[in-house]
């Protein structure tokens, strides 16, 4: 009985969101159904196999070991004091700007969680480092955890970003020009959130202190903290983007370089490599184990024709590339109030991708264009993580006063949707001059 | 100076007393620093080699890919020691007490199954391919040895896991 149930994808789905909501770890409840439900058309034992092999198999892929390489770089560098100096920098440039304490924390923000990967630890500390100082200078609440969560959304698209290294393994799709399609939509992404800063300040009345322009003197000396780590961005992307080196070459001695660059700062003893390196892996660990178990499921996702018939269901729907599109938004923001990016992403894109290949749409375009969303699914309410999570962090404040200040940050973000939309070139410009 | 366990367990969640978890940190962290330093080692190495001398390390695709598994599944009980594994806790944390004190158990000891049924059939394949007597392109290193690591690790992630379920760490003041 269950396992004539199984073998449709309906229930196969229902069962692992059951499982999912149980609190049963995203990795291991795919994994479970994937096994299941391909076994309940194929039978156990190929079922089996095809689980053994699949963990085998990707545990040794070469285009893979990218991931702990990146994830050891974004390590070490934030043991550099990064976020700091990120702020500072950000802080000294736009001091004399109305909002500009606001609009130096989406700046940190997005540069530190692109180096460390995870809302938490970006909502954590930037809320120890950016919060105080702008409730010192009379910003409100609203504004200021606004800043700090919509910030926090731009580093999973900044490269090298994790999302995009398994978007490419999924869809076998170029790394590099995955990272490089990123960077304008990246740049894009920070300068419509100041403009949603200057939306909130203006509209909100809000009587903000301007303080006095330092010379351009202290201005420059106030880059030095965050030299070496954009030394170290430009020198893994050019490389990639010069074709010096391949992607998980590039992570290889972007790791090497922020290693030495700790070193030579004096700032790490033994227990700390020791601790940071005992991360890299742990995270890998957990990350790896996501894609397994999405890979695992994916057997099942095209046995039991359950991309045929979404994509049936979508086609009929709307027939129309920008239909099919909405659709997939849609279905992303909602997916977004349960799973996190990772996640989502490595559930969804082997479902979709063909969908869209065959409506046209370039697959890098794609790529970037799902990672956007994913970006504004944090936001959204009434379940954006990146609320919830500064939320969890910053106990004194509201959620609804957070949502309050998003709501500026997430209509500039509709907006550049809307501009990747009409312009791929946005994205597809950069890689296509590789 | 804190000590390298107390460090890493400041971020996490415990899942299994102080003086149970030190030792496996103290081990994994270890090792991990060693590979990972091998596997960063390698690539720069490979790539300055490669343009400096003309002279690329011989076999470091493979090399690499070995290590990947390994640092992996070597990350794994880490990731479970300290209860990483991502989770949807929208509605778990809104659930009254007694009810997680019965959800708990009964989720752990699905992910040691599913866990358990990985490390089963990590060992066969690793079994198959030594059968055929399966090397890596280059160096010709059999490739089996790195399967019957993975599926012993992916044992001890089980075995943490199962011994979680009889721990309750002390919830937060």
């Amino acid at each position: 009985m269950m396992a004539q149930l199984m073998a449709h994808w309906e229930f196969g789905t229902l069962v692992l969101f059951i499982l999912l909501f149980l609190g049963v770890p995203i990795s291991f409840a795919l994994a479970l159904i994937g096994t299941a439900g391909t076994a309940a058309i194929i039978g156990w034992s190929p079922s089996f196999s095809l689980l053994g092999q699949t963990y085998f198999e990707h545990s040794r892929s070469y285009s893979l070991s990218i991931l702990p390489l990146f994830l050891m770089m974004g390590n070490f560098v934030v043991q550099s004091g990064i976020a700091r100096d990120l702020y500072s920098a950000a802080y000294a440039w736009l001091r004399h700007r109305k909002g500009g304490l606001a609009v130096a924390t989406v700046v940190a923000c997005g540069g530190f969680s692109s180096v460390c990967g995870s809302s938490l630890a970006t909502a954590s500390t930037m809320a120890k480092i950016a919060l105080p100082n702008m409730r010192k200078f009379g910003y409100p609440d609203s504004l200021s955890t606004a800043s700090i969560a919509a910030g926090g959304t731009l580093g999973i698209l900044i490269p090298p970003s994790v999302i995009l290294v398994f978007y490419g393994i999924m869809t076998q799709q170029d790394i590099g020009k995955l990272f490089l399609a990123g960077i304008l939509p990246g740049i894009l992404g920070v300068i419509l959130y100041a403009l949603a800063v200057w939306i909130s300040v203006h509209f909100g009345k809000f009587d903000l202190p301007i303080e006095a322009k330092l010379p351009l003197k202290d201005r420059i000396i106030a880059l030095k903290g965050v030299a070496g780590a954009l030394g170290l961005f430009a020198f893994v992307m050019g490389g990639i983007y010069f074709g010096v080196f391949t992607p998980t070459e590039s992570a290889g001695m972007g790791a090497g370089g922020a290693f030495l660059l700790v070193l030579l700062q004096g700032r790490l003893t033994v227990t700390k490599t020791l601790v940071t390196l005992y991360e890299t892996a742990k995270t890998t660990a957990m990350m790896f184990f996501i894609l397994f178990g999405a890979l695992t499921f994916a057997n099942y996702v095209n046995l039991s024709g359950m991309s045929r018939d979404i994509q049936v269901l979508v086609t009929s729907v709307g027939d129309h590339p920008l239909a099919v599109i909405g659709i997939i938004t849609v279905i992303y923001l909602i997916l977004g109030c349960v799973l996190e990016g990772l996640s989502m992403i490595t559930l969804t894109v082997p479902i979709f991708y063909p969908i869209v290949a065959a409506q046209g749409f370039d697959l890098i375009w794609f790529g970037i264009y799902v990672v956007i969303v994913t970006e504004v699914s944090y936001i959204t309410p009434p379940v954006g993580l990146n609320a919830f999570v500064l939320k969890s962090v910053v106990k004194d404040v509201q959620l609804s006063t957070i949502f309050r200040g998003l709501g500026p940050f997430l209509l500039v973000d509709v907006l550049r949707v809307i501009l990747i939309l009409a312009f791929p070139a946005l994205v597809l410009f950069v890689p296509n001059m590789m | 100076m804190m000590n390298l366990s107390e460090l890493i367990a400041g971020h996490h969640e415990d899942g299994l007393p102080r003086a149970v978890a030190r030792p496996f940190h103290h081990v994994i962290a270890w090792l991990c620093a060693v590979l990972l330093i091998l596997m960063m080692g390698l690539t720069v190495f490979d790539v300055l080699g490669r343009y400096l001398v003309n002279a690329p390390v011989p076999g470091s695709t493979e090399l690499t890919e070995m290590l990947l598994a390994a640092i992996i599944f070597l990350g794994l009980p880490a990731a479970s020691l300290d209860r990483e594994h991502v989770t949807v806790d929208l509605f778990i944390d809104r659930l009254p007490d007694w009810i997680n004190r019965l959800r708990e158990p009964v989720v752990l000891l699905m992910s040691a199954g599913v866990l358990g049924v990985i490390a089963w059939r990590l060992w066969i394949t690793a079994a198959q391919v030594a059968s055929y007597g399966g090397t890596t392109a280059t160096l010709e290193l059999p490739v089996a040895p790195i399967g019957y690591l993975a599926s012993s690790l992916t044992w001890v992630a089980v075995a943490l896991t199962l011994a979680e379920v009889f721990y309750r760490p002390k919830k937060e003041a």
